[in-house]
């Protein structure tokens, strides 16, 4: 039968895959990018279904029209989640934890579609996800002096005091 | 939501004829191949059936990536008897291990195959250092990669949102786990069975708050297969054979920062496709068991709510009452689910079906419901919280 006694004796191989890739934005994208470089939070709204898309689409996923308008949204919202991560993303331990979540923007939209961004929670405290009083709380974008059309050209949102 | 099927045109019922599964581990040291291979020879050993009686397959494996072999389907194909014969490997991310019964299900009610075997196989550890790295890919590559985020920060938001829109508290969700862990220490695949007590859960290490790694299912090496035969041929194989009466299965958008979280509308669509199909009306009171998807324990919560089989926000009272233990009025993973068996993701998913069948055809020994059972639901979730995939089975 098995010739191999366990995992620690087992015969193994290593190898590391490489490929990389370069890909085209699209418009929605570019816009939203390019936006983001001018410190402008842009969306589209379509004129059916009144949904408001932030990241923007070009295309309204309910109504499957492409008549949508591009807005400038208010860099305001409300915190919907948020959580404290101690992990990074390969899983190790972070030296300091972060709290990141998610923001609801300030712009009427249909029922079922928030517009959103989903960033780093900056001027909180561990406690104020675990007692939830991040949750609901005003935020507001900051930005980091040089914009590059990024998401990361926002620093995160922080509360509004 | 979107229209739900109105008329089906079945021509062949389906059964469930039996089941094999490997012991699921944290690192398996057979070949993909082997693993998959072996979990088809059970379930061919079960039925006393040979690799040709089999005219059709449908197997299911989750990314390549984990595995870092590409195609991975077509390069297991023969070691699941795949060779000559009509084989197609269907992918919903999480939802995978449910979406297989699912497609082996046309096969057989069009009338296309009297026999089809179903193969879920996961081989997560080759990936390096930790397999979360390669889900670091799942997300959007412009607005949600630069963050650098972890996999389980989706499930921790999401966990978070529903603990503040419904009052559950975290000792009332890690409540789950218990029960699992426990249910689990009679599953022979078992891979982390254990009693634990809540204590436990909530002292376990924090990876990204409210999620602790007790709030999740390991990481998993492990394979399940299943055989489906059309009524007629189902007789001549079993005394026992086990009906999938109702097949369901949604996708939702992506972008699930656009929505609320709380709730999985894409479960509830998926469900009421496949209720509707076994003429079930009121889930509630007419499903005996079930195994709701539990990679974290509020999923088995949020899951159980989304199948409507609890009211919304209120699947942890019943858990607290005792009522969804093996010898409650509606259990809930009685096979002791993801977060005790393990998750090699398309195989965990299958495990939950096969429980389906263990226990409908009251084969589940040490871990038989208590209540006589007739009908049982099991369901599966994937991707980044957008898959919903249901199955209803009747004995």
């Amino acid at each position: 039968m098995m010739i191999i006694p366990d995992w620690k004796n087992a015969i193994k191989v290593s190898q590391v895959l490489e490929a990389k890739y370069e890909r085209s934005l699209g418009e929605a994208y570019s816009r939203y990018l390019n936006g983001l470089k001018e410190k402008k939070i842009l969306g589209t709204k379509c004129s059916t279904c009144k949904s408001v898309y932030v990241p923007p689409r070009i295309y309204c996923p309910n109504c499957f029209k492409d008549n949508l308008n591009w807005i400038e949204v208010p860099q305001e919202g409300t915190v919907s989640t948020a959580v404290i991560v101690y992990i990074s993303s390969k899983r190790e331990r972070l030296e300091k934890p972060r709290i990141v979540g998610v923001v609801w923007l300030n712009y009427v939209s249909s029922n079922t579609v928030k517009p959103a961004i989903f960033h780093n929670l900056l001027g909180f405290s561990e406690k104020d996800v675990i007692d939830g009083s991040i949750i609901g709380a005003r935020v507001r974008a900051k930005w980091r002096e040089e914009s590059t059309g990024s998401i990361l050209d926002i620093e995160g949102f922080e509360r509004v005091v | 939501m979107s229209r739900l099927v109105t008329n089906i045109y079945i021509k062949d019922k389906v059964a469930v004829v039996s089941a094999g599964m490997t012991k699921f581990t944290r690192r398996a040291v057979e070949s993909t191949k082997e693993l998959a291979w072996e979990a088809v020879n059970r379930a061919l050993e079960d039925a006393n059936m040979e690799i040709r009686d089999i005219e059709c397959i449908v197997s299911g494996s989750a990314p390549d990536a984990f595995d870092g072999i590409h195609m991975k389907g077509e390069s297991y194909s023969s070691s699941i008897g795949g060779s000559y014969k009509p084989h197609v490997r269907v992918y919903t991310g999480g939802g995978t291990g449910v979406m297989v019964p699912v497609a082996g299900w046309w096969h057989v009610a069009s009338g296309l195959c009297d026999t089809v075997l179903l193969v879920a196989e996961e081989k997560m550890s080759p990936a390096q250092p930790h397999p979360q790295y390669v889900f670091k890919h799942i997300w959007d590559p412009i607005t949600e990669k630069p963050l650098e985020p972890n996999l389980i920060w989706i499930f921790a938001l999401e966990m978070r949102r529903y603990m503040y829109k419904y009052n559950v508290k975290k000792e009332d969700i890690a409540l789950v786990s218990v029960k699992n862990k426990k249910n689990a220490l009679d599953h022979p695949s078992a891979q982390v069975a254990e009693k634990i007590t809540v204590e436990d859960v909530l002292n376990s290490e924090v990876l990204v708050w409210p999620v602790n790694r007790l709030d999740v299912s390991p990481v998993s090496d492990g394979a399940v297969a299943l055989i489906l035969a059309r009524e007629k041929v189902a007789k001549t194989i079993t005394d026992t054979p086990v009906w999938l009466e109702g097949i369901g299965f949604t996708l939702e958008d992506s972008m699930w920062i656009n929505r609320e979280l709380a709730y999985p509308l894409y479960v509830e669509a998926a469900a009421r496709m496949a209720y509707k199909m076994a003429g079930i009306e009121r889930p509630w009171k007419e499903i005996d068991f079930a195994e709701p998807y539990d990679p974290f324990d509020y999923k088995e919560l949020q899951h159980a709510e989304a199948l409507m089989l609890f009211n919304k926000g209120e699947a942890y009272k019943a858990t607290k009452e005792g009522i969804t233990e093996r010898d409650g009025d509606l259990p809930l993973s009685p096979s002791g689910g993801l977060l005790g068996v393990g998750n090699p993701i398309a195989a965990a998913g299958l495990m939950k079906v096969a429980e389906l069948y263990y226990q409908l055809s009251g084969r589940a020994g040490k871990r038989q419901v208590k209540k006589p059972v007739h009908t049982g639901v099991a369901q599966a979730w994937g991707d980044l919280l957008e898959a919903g995939t249901v199955v209803v089975m009747k004995n």
